[in-house]
């Protein structure tokens, strides 16, 4: 995974790097947790939005992970950037949390039988108009949002988050050809709904 | 007709785009061999469908943190943290700026004490 922040030099007050933030809050230093969590809630609350696609899930899984953050910081040894350790964090939490639902986030059906709208035959033989530059950031996160849960998981970690087919399955438990294939299945079902979309706006303006 | 002659038919044989597609989750990142890129070079459906998922997932990596969670997110951590102990209660509250830097705590703590032990030398 890409790294994002640079531990070392991002200043978070006056006087204060977030690496010396870092430092602290391992000594239990509750106001640099705190410098901590306003640098990073954002993100980590957008990523478990993201994967549950529920707002108040979001909320309590961004909860969980930074009392998991603030039980465990004293373990984090520098060996990868703050922010990709934490992501990974609440990546893991998030996992967690679906494996206790009991929903699977990398459903063995889906890959096992591919129904036939999510397959890539539908496109044989049919030709439409491309997608480039027609896609807003409000129409992409919607069509996000309403993929099936093992889809978007995979879409979330790989096309936003930046993780490798390696990583998702290492962390899924599931295998890299797995992770490939779902992911593909995911980015063709946002196809589909982006050109749903597209189409119904068209009809609309008519 | 042998194995081998049969063998050599099906390797002669244009990929369709059924094949193509089946193999496309496997190749779209890294490309693939030089039948799969030929197909694709010929093919426009096939060359659409790969365009339009590259697309999608360069547009995906455009996508920004989309807002902070509510305040009542950080209002629970710090109840859960006072209520296991790890941090002493109203600590952490109202913020950095709510709240008393370590030094400044201790600063406060030693003037308090030098006033009480000048209170009792007077009082004495």
């Amino acid at each position: 995974m890409v790294a994002t922040l640079t531990t070392a030099k991002k200043t978070l007050a006056p006087g204060i790097t977030e690496a010396e933030a870092i430092d602290r809050a391992k000594g239990g230093d509750a106001e640099c947790f705190e410098l901590l969590y306003g640098l990073h809630k954002r993100r980590v609350y957008s990523l478990c939005l993201r994967m549950v696609g529920n707002t108040a899930e979001a909320e309590d899984l961004t909860q969980e992970a930074f009392l998991q953050l603030y039980r465990k910081i004293a373990t984090f040894r520098g060996e990868s950037a703050f922010s990709t350790w934490l992501h990974r964090l609440a990546v893991n939490v998030v996992l967690m949390h679906l494996r206790k639902k009991g929903l699977p986030e990398v459903s063995l059906e889906e890959t096992m039988e591919p129904q036939q709208e999510d397959g890539p035959k539908k496109d044989i033989g049919a030709r439409d108009n491309v997608l480039a530059g027609s896609i807003d950031r409000v129409n992409l996160e919607r069509a996000i949002e309403s993929l099936p849960p093992g889809y978007r998981i995979i879409f979330v970690l790989h096309d936003i988050e930046g993780y490798e087919h390696n990583e998702i399955a290492e962390m899924m438990g599931c295998s890299i050809g797995n992770s490939k294939s779902q992911l593909h299945k995911a980015r063709m079902k946002l196809r589909d709904l982006l050109k749903t979309s597209r189409a119904e706006k068209a009809a609309t303006r008519r | 007709m042998n194995m081998e002659t049969s063998e050599e038919n099906r390797e002669r044989k244009p990929m369709t785009c059924a094949e193509f597609q089946k193999v496309l989750p496997y190749i779209i990142e890294t490309g693939g061999n030089d039948e799969e890129e030929a197909h694709l070079a010929s093919c426009p459906v096939c060359s659409d469908l790969v365009k339009d998922l590259r697309y999608i997932a360069e547009q995906a990596k455009l996508l920004l943190p989309m807002r902070d969670p509510s305040p009542q997110v950080w209002n629970n951590i710090q109840n859960s943290l006072e209520r296991e102990g790890v941090v002493k209660p109203g600590r952490a509250r109202g913020g950095l700026l709510g709240s008393l830097g370590k030094s400044t705590g201790h600063c406060i703590t030693f003037v308090a004490a030098l006033a009480l032990v000048a209170l009792a030398i007077v009082s004495a």
